[in-house]
């Protein structure tokens, strides 16, 4: 499949589905994103969800002439090539994390199950440049892939009552962040001070799809003086942005 | 202005209005009105603007006193309206200070109370809407919780006419083929589409569970994709689930089917137990 012609359909009465082949590709993910953007200015989308090689496309009303919108979708597919680069613009978090076992319920098995320390798990965990591949499953919630392939693991056979918010998570070979307190089923391996949604703000989460992440690992004190600096809303979270650059 | 006091609760409820849109790129759900026909409806007989926030509850009614007069409406399949007591004969009423109101679900699952001028909550993301699990926006009712109402003068505005109901008896629920549809083989097609479901106990906001004599397995071994409420997925356990208002915007499982926007609010009114079939649309 060209990356400029996704396969086009139809999904409910209202909304399209623009897919790609189903792999976890940052290039690909990277132009969803800029057509995501792009389509969000038109007057008659209400909203767009990006998922790994997926654009679904939601219209305020009921669809008619999908065939002249693939066309202005491969259009901008096209014109996106030959933008110099499709990375400018992009923000770089670096997010604080503590690891241990009091944070990380899923730590000591975790190295057990590697045959790795403490210590490597988190230099493996904290070396890569994530790419936020798309934003689900809870409000702000990032996907992260570029996952050491040491680190990869399976989902936990039967999902934790609660996760709490801030736990930094491995599923598969993808890590993410918990950003709201949860159910959930990936082997937690830290957590992180901060807080990420900001249900009171716009745009409401500190890490948008289309981002970079990196994670640094913090000492216990330091996490609870950062919590404490979070919790009252005095932490900078500026101080964690900087602009990427490839 | 404290209006309505809540004196006895034994089933979900919750503040909920049109949803939220526009933020499903951020991981929030829409959540609003499960049977918007009924709601608006509801609205309308109160004299509100259609997409006025009420209350929204499950099986049974909370029980209120009335702590200020006030004008509401009822709504839902088919619902009465119970004043001390006293079965009302009208589903929009003035209830006096003191009154001990509450609402009989005649027919139906979900049922609907809104109140002249609205009710006052604190809105997310440009909607009141309560979602059931992360607790954005409005809220859930709970025992002595008082409903403060908009101030609001002048008499209810009765002049917009109302939505038509669909038949709610209909046990045919229409669908449309889903991005996944086509990984299904002739005869697992058949069987999702040929049989019926009853609907499982554990169903909520979030989804219906569904029960089948036959079980349709399919490769589940997909990366995380778009959802939205409607949707029908399929499992590792072969038992489909119907995504509702407050689902979340993704997805990791096949998703076969569609529910057409017209059949929603026929689906979510089946109490658990009961039956539907699958209709194909195409």
């Amino acid at each position: 499949m060209n990356i400029n012609n996704p396969h086009i359909t139809p999904y409910g009465d209202h909304s399209i589905l623009v897919q790609w082949v189903p792999v976890m590709d940052q290039k690909i993910n990277q132009k969803i994103h800029a057509l995501s953007k792009i389509i969000r200015t038109w007057k008659d989308v209400e909203d767009t969800i990006a998922g790994y090689c997926e654009l679904l496309i939601v219209f305020r009303d009921q669809l008619n002439r999908l065939d002249l919108l693939s066309d202005s979708i491969t259009q901008i597919l096209e014109d996106l090539d030959s933008e110099s680069n499709l990375e400018n613009n992009v923000k770089l978090i670096e997010v604080p994390v503590c690891y241990n076992s009091r944070f990380g319920y899923d730590l000591d098995n975790m190295c057990y199950v590697k045959g790795i320390s403490k210590e490597e798990l988190v230099d493996f965990h904290t070396q890569p440049t994530y790419h936020v591949f798309m934003i689900g499953f809870l409000p702000g919630f990032p996907y992260l892939g570029g996952l050491n392939k040491i680190l990869y693991q399976a989902r936990l056979d039967h999902p934790r009552p609660e996760v709490s918010q801030g736990s930094v998570g491995i599923a598969g070979n993808q890590t993410g962040i918990y950003t709201c307190k949860s159910p959930g089923g990936w082997n937690i391996i830290g957590r992180s001070p901060i807080r990420f949604f900001f249900p009171e703000c716009d745009p409401p989460c500190l890490i948008e799809p289309g981002d970079k992440v990196r994670f640094k690992a913090i000492e216990e004190e330091q996490f609870f003086e950062m919590k404490e600096k979070s919790d009252h809303q005095t932490f900078d979270f500026q101080t964690l942005i900087s602009e990427w650059k490839s | 202005m404290e209006i309505l006091k809540v004196v006895h609760i034994s089933t979900f409820a919750s503040i909920q209005d049109m949803g939220r849109g526009g933020y499903k790129r951020y991981g929030i759900p829409s959540s609003g009105y499960l049977d918007s026909v009924a709601a608006v409806n509801t609205n309308i007989t109160c004299g509100n603007p259609p997409g006025t926030a009420l209350i929204e509850f499950y099986y049974q009614s909370p029980v209120f006193k009335i702590l200020h007069p006030c004008h509401v409406a009822v709504g839902g399949v088919h619902t009465v309206a119970i004043v001390n007591e006293i079965r009302q004969k009208s589903s929009a009423i003035i209830l006096e200070k003191d009154d001990i109101f509450k609402v009989h679900l005649e027919k139906g699952l979900v049922g609907y109370i809104s109140l002249y001028g609205g009710i006052k909550c604190k809105a997310a993301f440009n909607s009141h809407s309560y979602h059931s699990q992360i607790g954005l926006g409005g809220y859930r009712l709970e025992k002595d919780m008082i409903i403060v109402g908009n101030d609001k003068v002048g008499n209810p505005n009765f002049t917009r006419s109302k939505i038509l109901a669909p038949d709610y008896s209909n046990t045919r629920i229409e669908v449309n083929g889903g991005p996944e549809f086509h990984l299904l083989s002739e005869r697992q097609k058949e069987i999702l589409l040929n049989q019926s479901y009853s609907i499982r106990s554990d169903s909520n906001r979030m989804s219906i569970i569904c029960d089948s004599s036959h079980w349709v397995h399919v490769d589940n071994s997909m990366i995380s994709v778009p959802v939205f409420p409607g949707t029908v997925q399929l499992p590792p356990s072969g038992k489909p689930i119907i995504l509702l208002q407050d689902c979340q915007v993704s997805g990791g499982y096949p998703r076969v089917l569609v529910i057409k926007p017209s059949s929603v609010p026929v689906l979510v009114q089946k109490k658990p137990g009961e039956s539907f079939d699958f209709q194909f649309k195409g």
